[in-house]
C-alpha cells in the first residue's frame, strides 16, 4: 500500500486544520505522528482514513483518488480519538457486530485477537462497564482484528500500565512485520521512538519529518 | 449493503428503547381497553333493567361494535387520545436517536470505514424505519386484540356511514371488518416509521438525542396548527385531513381516500432520507 497526501489542507468553520500537507507512506513502516493538542494530528488521521475530505489538495491510497475513485481505503483499522462502541454490547459482541459487516474474519479469529491486546472474549461485562484501559485495549482489538493493510491509532497507550503498553507495543510491531502501515499518533515520546520507523511533528496545521529513530 | 443492513437492523430489534417505546404504547392502550369495558358493563347494566321490564331488546343491535370504537377508529378513551397525542414520540424514541448517538461517539467511523457513509446512512435508515413502524403498530395491534376481549365484533351495517365512501378502503371496511383492521395496523406501522425517519432531518445539528427525539413531534404539531390556522382562514378544504397527525387513525367523518395517504407517507420518507442523504454526502461533519 502507498499513501499520498498532496497538498492536503483542510479548513473547518473558517480555522485552518491542516495546511499544505505533502506525505508519502507505504506499507511495512510505523509512521508516528507528535505534537501539541490541537495540532492537527487525528484530522490527518481522519484525512488518510476517508472519514473527512480535503478542502483542498488530494489523497491518493494506491493511486485511487480519495473522495472521487474511493470513499475509503479499502482495507482500514482504526482508534481515533476515544474507543467507540455499543455500550449495550459486551466487547465480543461489538468485535461481531463489526466483522459481520464485511465478514472477512471468522469467530475464532476475532476472539483470538481479543486475547491478543489482553482481554478475555468470555468477559460477560458489557463495554459500559469496562475500565477506560479496557476500552482502549478493545478499540485497539478492533482496528487490528482483520488484519488491514492501513491501521491508524490515535494515543493507543493512553490508560494503559506498563506491561500493558509494552503488549500493544509488540502487537504494533507485529502488524508493522506483517506488512501493514501503521500510523501512530502518541504524546510518549519514548514509546513513539521505540515503536516507530519515522516521525512526523504535526504542529498547527504543518507536517514536518522529524527524525528516523 | 445486505450485511450492514442486517447488522443496523439487529441493533434496532435488540435496543432497550423499542421494547420501552412498546411499553409505553401498551400501557396506554392498557387504558383504553379497561375503559371500554367499563363502558361496556355500564351498557349490560341498562340491558338487564330493560330486560327486567321485559324489553325484547337483546335481538337489537348493541349500537357497540369493536370495529368503530377500536381506537384505530376513533380514540375517544383517554389511554387512545394520550396513544394518538404523542406516538410521534414513540416512534422515535424506539431508534431514531442512534444516528446522531453514533456519529457523536464514533461508532460511525468504526462502521462506515468498513463499508462506506452512504451504505451505513441507508442502512440505519431502514432501521430506523422498522423500529418505528414496531413502536406504533404493535400497541395498535395489541389494542385491537384486547379490545376484542370486551366489546362485541357486532358488524356495522353500510348505512351507518362509519367511513365515507371516499375514504380508505371504504369498501372493505364494509365487506370485512377484521381485514380492515389489521390493513389499517399496517397503516399506522407506515406511520411510525415515517415519523421515526423525520429525525434524520437534523442530522447531527442537534446537541442532544432527546432534542432529535422530539424532532417528529415538533415538526408534525407545528404542521398541525399551521394547517388549522389555514382552514379557519378558508384556505384548504375541510375535505381531506392534512395533518400527518391525525391521518393515523382511519379519521371517521373525513374522506382520505387510498392515494391521498400514500402520497403523503412517500413524500415524508422522500423528505427526510433525502434531506438525512445529502447532508451525509455534503457535510462529513454533520
Amino acid at each position: 500500500m502507498k499513501i499520498q497526501v498532496k497538498n492536503g489542507t483542510k479548513v473547518i468553520k473558517g480555522v485552518m486544520i491542516l495546511e499544505n500537507v505533502e506525505l508519502e507512506l507505504e506499507s511495512g513502516k510505523v509512521y508516528g505522528l507528535r505534537g501539541p493538542n490541537g495540532g492537527g494530528k487525528t484530522m490527518l488521521m481522519r484525512l488518510i482514513s476517508g472519514l473527512i475530505r480535503a478542502t483542498e489538495g488530494e489523497v491518493y491510497i494506491d493511486g485511487n483518488k480519495l473522495g472521487k475513485d474511493i470513499d475509503f481505503p479499502d482495507s482500514v483499522g482504526l482508534m481515533l480519538e476515544n474507543p467507540a462502541f455499543l455500550p449495550g454490547y459486551t466487547g465480543l459482541q461489538n468485535l461481531r457486530m463489526l466483522a459481520r459487516l464485511r465478514e472477512r474474519i471468522d469467530e475464532a479469529q476475532i476472539r483470538q485477537t481479543i486475547t491478543d491486546v489482553g482481554l478475555d472474549p468470555d468477559d460477560k461485562r458489557k463495554y459500559r462497564k469496562y475500565s477506560l484501559g479496557m476500552k482502549q485495549r478493545l478499540g485497539i482489538a478492533s482496528a487490528i482484528m482483520e488484519k488491514p493493510e492501513l491501521i491508524l491509532l490515535d494515543e493507543p497507550t493512553n490508560a494503559l500500565d506498563e506491561k500493558g503498553v509494552e503488549q500493544i507495543c509488540k502487537l504494533i510491531a507485529r502488524e508493522r512485520d506483517r506488512g501493514a502501515l501503521v500510523i501512530v499518533a502518541c504524546h510518549d515520546a519514548a514509546v513513539l521512538e521505540a515503536l516507530s520507523d519515522e516521525i512526523f511533528t504535526v504542529a498547527e496545521g504543518k507536517v514536518e519529518r522529524k527524525a528516523v529513530p | 449493503m445486505k450485511n450492514t443492513i442486517r447488522s443496523e437492523l439487529r441493533k434496532a430489534l435488540t435496543n432497550k428503547m423499542l421494547y420501552l417505546s412498546i411499553g409505553i404504547g401498551l400501557v396506554f392502550f392498557g387504558m383504553d381497553v379497561m375503559e371500554n369495558r367499563a363502558t361496556m358493563r355500564e351498557f349490560d347494566e341498562i340491558i338487564e333493567s330493560l330486560m327486567d321490564l321485559d324489553f325484547r331488546v337483546r335481538t337489537a343491535h348493541t349500537g357497540y361494535s369493536l370495529f368503530y370504537l377500536w381506537s384505530g377508529m376513533l380514540p375517544a378513551t383517554r389511554g387512545a387520545v394520550l396513544f394518538y397525542t404523542v406516538w410521534p414520540v414513540l416512534a422515535a424514541m424506539a431508534y431514531g436517536w442512534s444516528y446522531i448517538a453514533e456519529r457523536r461517539s464514533g461508532v460511525y467511523d468504526q462502521i462506515a470505514s468498513r463499508t462506506s457513509g452512504r451504505t451505513y446512512y441507508v442502512a440505519k435508515y431502514v432501521a430506523v424505519f422498522v423500529s418505528g413502524a414496531l413502536a406504533v403498530a404493535v400497541p395498535v395491534l395489541v389494542g385491537l386484540l384486547a379490545n376484542a376481549l370486551v366489546v362485541p365484533y357486532d358488524p356495522i351495517p353500510s348505512g351507518w356511514n362509519i367511513l365515507g365512501n371516499k375514504n380508505f378502503m371504504a369498501s372493505l371496511f364494509y365487506e370485512s371488518h377484521w381485514t380492515f383492521a389489521l390493513v389499517w395496523v399496517g397503516m399506522c406501522g407506515l406511520f411510525g416509521g415515517a415519523a421515526a425517519c423525520l429525525c434524520f432531518i437534523v442530522g447531527t445539528r442537534l446537541r442532544y438525542g432527546v432534542m432529535v427525539i422530539l424532532t417528529p413531534y415538533a415538526l408534525y404539531v407545528g404542521l398541525d396548527a399551521l394547517i388549522n390556522s389555514l382552514r379557519t382562514a378558508g384556505l384548504v378544504g375541510t375535505d381531506l385531513v392534512l395533518s400527518p397527525m391525525q391521518m393515523v387513525y382511519a379519521t371517521p367523518g373525513w374522506a382520505n381516500p387510498e392515494w391521498f395517504l400514500f402520497l403523503v407517507l412517500a413524500g415524508l420518507t422522500a423528505l427526510s432520507f433525502g434531506l438525512g442523504y445529502w447532508q451525509v454526502v455534503k457535510h462529513e461533519l454533520a
